[in-house]
């Protein structure tokens, strides 16, 4: 091998004159070892100069994953699972790898832009910092002396809320309200165990996280998923799904098409769309009546002993709610819990009265009256209606068993097509094979208009069986990493002197009412295609505002509708040593600098920072990633982060495990102490009560049902997938990823030959509102009557249109009064297909 | 003697094609051409076998295996293609002809004629600096990560798996947790295409 050269190493000559170019960089290197791995092959070649650093991957997909970088001639060229993480939690996926060239990625956003042709025509002029600036301020400030100061909205994604954590407050404007995303069943459930928020150990933020940490899922011996793929949507957390089956779980997957975690589950039940509530409310009528339920841990820690008050449908308290405060959990009220400042509580009517200030009551069979659920000594029956000084009661219980009465597994079986006999036998197995698991919220039957009647009946599953609190048990869904310990660093303080406007509309509204007074929209990260399905409405409001700001790394779908667009770097790039923290796997991991920020593009950081001195806050904001890293450690309360410092986790590969040491894995409401109004399980939902809905019954989504006259035209349901290669609509310019998967609408081959369809054409998808054109591939995992697209797809990789244009925009109202609010039901979407041109 | 190889548990594979990706980088390899792959039995990667709802999906990472019985070694006119005193099947790049004998021999598809100037995204060596880069006009494949395991490291493929589905190991040792796992799953041990006859050293075992 004489003649080849080894390897990427330089010759001694070459080595002396590159190394002194490098040194500009390597002087700043955090972990700087050039002559790490140095040995010679013959005489010509030694080592080139390398440094190695850490950073945290982008979080969006929950993976929480740590990666060991190396860089070579100031280019990233070399990633890695962080081996201080061990090699359980040292991981990496494909989208972490691609990042060798994605981070290179010719959709990068180079510098500031400025629009010169029409809102959306995609025509922009490259403009300096300063201008960009001098722009911003002059049309922010404009519009908010104009209009006020709550005439601006902003929406960042979800993981750049947490990079922005005060541009809303220097901004002075409003936040999205209610957001949309993935919310649907969470809002049921949430409600009954009360969110994960448990003072300091919570795990997520509310939404649906599972309530016991990901690497439990080992410990289940039946679990149940609907929808949930995590072997794609979850890459780096789901080797404990793998654990479950080698140890003999059962691992039932139910899901219209056959996903990859349907192929690696013991059973796949085939549901039509968005008919998993009726399922579960089936599942829940068979416990009942076969007295499959676990009537001594109901009675302990549920509310399905409580009296309603037969009148009112309320549940009896005992006196009046007091004025301000709310019955139930109110719409925001999650997440108020978790006190997370990402500028969406402003929807808040106020707290819920507590069962310790206004107790619910139960019934005692010894006074024959109504008495406080806290008294002592008290044996309150299940079931049971009563009367007392001129007032019907019944219990929750008595009212679910009627509720769910006609609620037969042969009436699921004419909605789902899930047989019968398997629907009995999957009560079956969750009420007697435990520990048994539910995974369900975020994607898939989430967003459909209904998921809250699907959050609903599986949370009555969960509070007849008792599956919670117990290792192997639990509810939720398991985005990546998410449910594990999260303590919450110190907030550097709002600027004192920053008003804070009402909240007068949510994001989810706001386009489709065309609302006349926002006039100013600051989009961080794509939100304008991730939370806005309807393309043609939101393009209509978009021309009446009179100012957008784009913030973003990519030259993502929704940049070309903003009047300035600013130039973000990569969680790779850094203009100082440390550019911030986060808490993943049990773990707070550094993001440290591997190479300087490319071409104009600045850290989030700073760009927050520049915009915070041009509305007059500069002085309240810390001046350096690096101190505000540094305050977020030294204020927090969680026991868990006490006596961390910035330097340790520096010195330890940008990671280290929590203080304190936490109990693993995480079980939430291990105690039976749920984080509810009563501190029990709720599963009457009083807020619903005026509308029937305090307890679940079925309700169809909004187009994608089998009965919808509307199917005869439109006879495909558009689902959104969430697939291994991207996160929402990033990385659909890593062309690493794009070798060996584009983005495609697959039909099942019954639809492609009715269509006349063949692998590679070309086809139009469209309904009343719009339509799109896509590469069509037939797979037979999709199921007939279906349409399977990966969501949030650039519009610029399509021939024509924007996904969004067919998007339903329905936002359901039974969910405004739930503590997430409305989702956004962008798989609840009916379509046609036919070959592009004919 | 040594002989590395590796096993893989097709139960934990889910065809996620990291294994792809890290080989792509540690390797520097050119677009166009990827080292590893991902099989389906014959459906593309997403797909499955079958019809609707009868259907499965049987995914595999598929590179070169490192055959004992090696026909690209057998048939390289030059000498080019060898075995090594490690057991793993390599290219000597000098010698290699682009005559494109191996890539008939090989039943596994697993070898790649190069460009002639390759084409790089991004525009430069990237990966591990110690691996050669390729002149043009010459056959590439796995090579084990041999500057890897010439140093004791894991292939990058197993580091990155993210189902922790690859188990790399000297299958000479019998206590090497390859030669364990082959020892407890005995006769369900798979290899691909054993009536070629080419006895991989990379096997194909289950979980569940």
């Amino acid at each position: 091998m004489a003649g080849t050269k080894r390897g990427h190493a330089l010759t001694r000559r070459s080595f002396v004159a590159a190394s002194a170019a490098a040194m500009g960089l390597m002087a700043t290197g955090c972990a700087n070892s050039p002559s790490e791995g140095l040995s010679e092959v013959g005489e010509e070649t030694v080592a080139p100069e390398q440094k190695t650093a850490y950073t945290f991957h982008q979080f969006m997909c929950g993976g929480g994953c740590s990666l060991k970088c190396t860089v070579r001639d100031g280019r990233l060229c070399l990633i890695e699972p962080n081996d201080a993480l061990g090699e359980e939690l040292g991981t990496v996926c494909l989208r972490g790898l691609s990042e060798v060239q994605h981070v290179y990625s010719a959709d990068r956003i180079q510098t500031p832009l400025k629009r010169v042709g029409a809102r959306g025509s995609n025509e922009f002029e490259a403009i300096t910092w300063d201008e960009a600036l001098d722009i911003i301020e002059e049309k922010i400030k404009g519009i908010q002396q104009a209009y006020g100061k709550g005439a601006i909205m902003w929406k960042a994604s979800g993981e750049a809320a947490s990079q922005y954590p005060n541009l809303a407050n220097v901004l002075e404007c409003q936040g999205p309200g209610f957001s949309g995303n993935d919310v649907g069943a969470a809002n049921s459930y949430d409600t009954s165990h009360g969110s994960t928020f448990a003072l300091g150990t919570y795990c997520g933020f509310g939404h649906g996280f599972h309530t016991n940490e990901y690497t439990d899922t080992a410990n289940s011996k039946t679990i149940l998923a609907f929808g949930s793929n995590v072997f794609e949507s979850a890459v780096c957390a789901s080797t404990s799904f793998h654990e479950a089956r080698e140890a003999g779980a059962d691992y039932i997957v139910i899901d219209p098409n056959f996903s990859t975690t349907a192929a690696k589950a013991s059973e796949w039940v085939r549901i039509n769309p968005a008919t998993d509530g009726a399922l579960v409310m089936a599942m829940d009528n068979v416990v009942v009546d076969e007295g499959w339920y676990d009537e001594e841990w109901m009675l302990a820690n549920t509310s399905f002993p409580f009296l309603v008050d037969l009148e009112t449908n309320y549940l009896a308290r005992d006196h009046e709610i007091a004025e301000g405060r709310t019955r139930g959990v109110p719409a925001g009220g999650l997440v108020m819990q978790g006190m997370v400042n990402v500028g969406v509580l402003s929807a808040m009517e106020g707290m819920a009265e507590q069962g310790v200030d206004n107790p619910y009551l139960v019934w005692d069979p010894a006074q024959n009256k109504p008495v406080s659920y806290l008294d002592e000594g008290v044996q309150p029956p299940l079931e049971g209606e009563f009367e007392f000084e001129g007032k019907k009661y019944a219990t929750v219980f008595t009212l679910t068993r009627q509720c769910l009465a006609s609620c037969t597994p042969e009436w699921a079986e004419s909605i789902t097509s899930v047989p019968a006999d398997k629907i009995v036998e999957l009560a079956d197995k969750f009420a007697h094979n435990g520990p048994s698991n539910m995974i369900i919220g975020w994607g898939g039957p989430d967003k459909y208009s209904n998921a809250d009647i699907l959050g609903h009946a599986a949370a009555l599953l969960v509070g007849m069986t008792g599956a919670i609190g117990k290792p192997g048990t639990g509810i939720g869904n398991h985005a990546g990493t998410m449910s594990s310990y999260r303590p919450s660093f110190g907030s550097w303080p709002a600027p004192e002197g920053a008003e804070k406007p009402a909240q007068t509309v949510n994001v989810v509204d706001v386009a489709q009412e065309n609302n006349q007074e926002i006039k100013g929209f600051v989009a961080v990260g794509d939100t304008l295609q991730q939370y806005f399905p309807d393309r043609h409405t939101l393009e209509k409001w978009l021309d009446g505002l009179e100012f957008v700001l784009f913030i973003d790394m990519y030259h993502t779908s929704c940049a070309k509708y903003a009047d300035i667009v600013l130039p973000a770097c990569t969680k790779f790039e850094c203009d100082e040593e440390v550019g911030g923290l986060v808490v993943a796997k049990n773990h707070v991991q550094a993001r440290q600098k591997i190479i300087d920020p490319l071409f104009e593009s600045k850290t989030d950081f700073w760009i927050e920072r520049a915009i915070a001195e041009r509305m007059g806050f500069a002085d309240q904001m810390p001046k350096s990633a690096e101190e505000l890293a540094r305050y977020q450690l030294e204020n927090a309360s969680s026991p868990y982060l006490q006596g961390i410092t910035l330097e340790d986790v520096q010195a330890n590969q940008g990671v280290l495990p929590l203080a304190g040491n936490p109990v693993l894995p995480l079980v939430n409401f291990a105690d039976n102490k749920f984080m509810t109004p009563s501190g029990k399980f709720e599963v009457y939902f009083d807020r619903k009560a005026d509308i029937g809905y305090a307890l679940p019954a079925y309700a169809p989504p909004s187009e994608a049902y089998l009965e919808n006259p509307a199917r005869e035209k439109f006879p495909i349901v558009l689902y959104n997938s969430r697939p291994v290669e991207r996160i929402e609509g990033q990385f659909f310019d890593a062309t690493w990823i794009n070798e060996h998967s584009t983005p495609v609408l697959e039909l099942n081959g019954v639809d492609m030959q009715s269509r006349s369809l063949q692998d590679g054409d070309i086809v139009e998808v469209f309904n009343d509102r719009g339509s799109f054109q896509i590469e069509v591939l037939a797979n037979e995992s999709i199921m007939p009557g279906n349409g399977r697209i990966p969501q949030g797809i650039w519009d610029s990789l399509l021939p024509a249109g924007s996904i969004n244009n067919v998007m339903n925009p329905y936002v359901e109202d039974r969910m405004r009064l739930q503590g997430d609010g409305p989702v956004l039901a962008y798989n609840d979407t009916i379509v046609e297909i036919k070959k592009a041109g004919n | 003697m040594t002989k590395l190889g590796m096993v893989i548990n097709k139960s934990r594979c889910t065809g996620c094609r990291t294994c792809v990706l890290a080989c792509k980088m540690q390797n520097n390899v050119p677009m166009g051409i990827n080292w590893n792959r991902i099989d389906n039995d014959g459906a593309r990667p997403d797909g499955c076998q079958g019809t609707y709802p009868d259907v499965t999906r049987n995914v595999y990472p598929v590179a070169c295996q490192h055959c004992e019985s090696a026909p690209c070694v057998d048939n390289c006119p030059t000498g080019a293609s060898y075995k090594d005193e490690m057991g793993r099947v390599l290219v000597n790049y000098d010698a290699c002809i682009g005559c494109e004998t191996c890539i008939q021999s090989c039943p596994y598809g697993v070898r790649t004629m190069n460009e002639a100037e390759p084409v790089r995204d991004p525009d430069f060596n990237y990966g591990d600096w110690r691996v050669p880069v390729r002149p043009g006009n010459v056959v590439e494949k796995c090579t084990l990560c041999k500057e890897r395991t010439d140093e004791s490291e894991k292939p990058m493929c197993v580091v990155c798996c993210p189902m922790k589905a690859r188990v790399f190991g000297d299958l000479d040792d019998p206590e090497s947790e390859a030669s364990k796992l082959l020892e407890a799953h005995g006769d369900t041990v798979e290899v691909l295409l054993k009536e070629a006859g080419t006895n991989p050293q990379v096997f194909y075992i289950r979980s569940y």
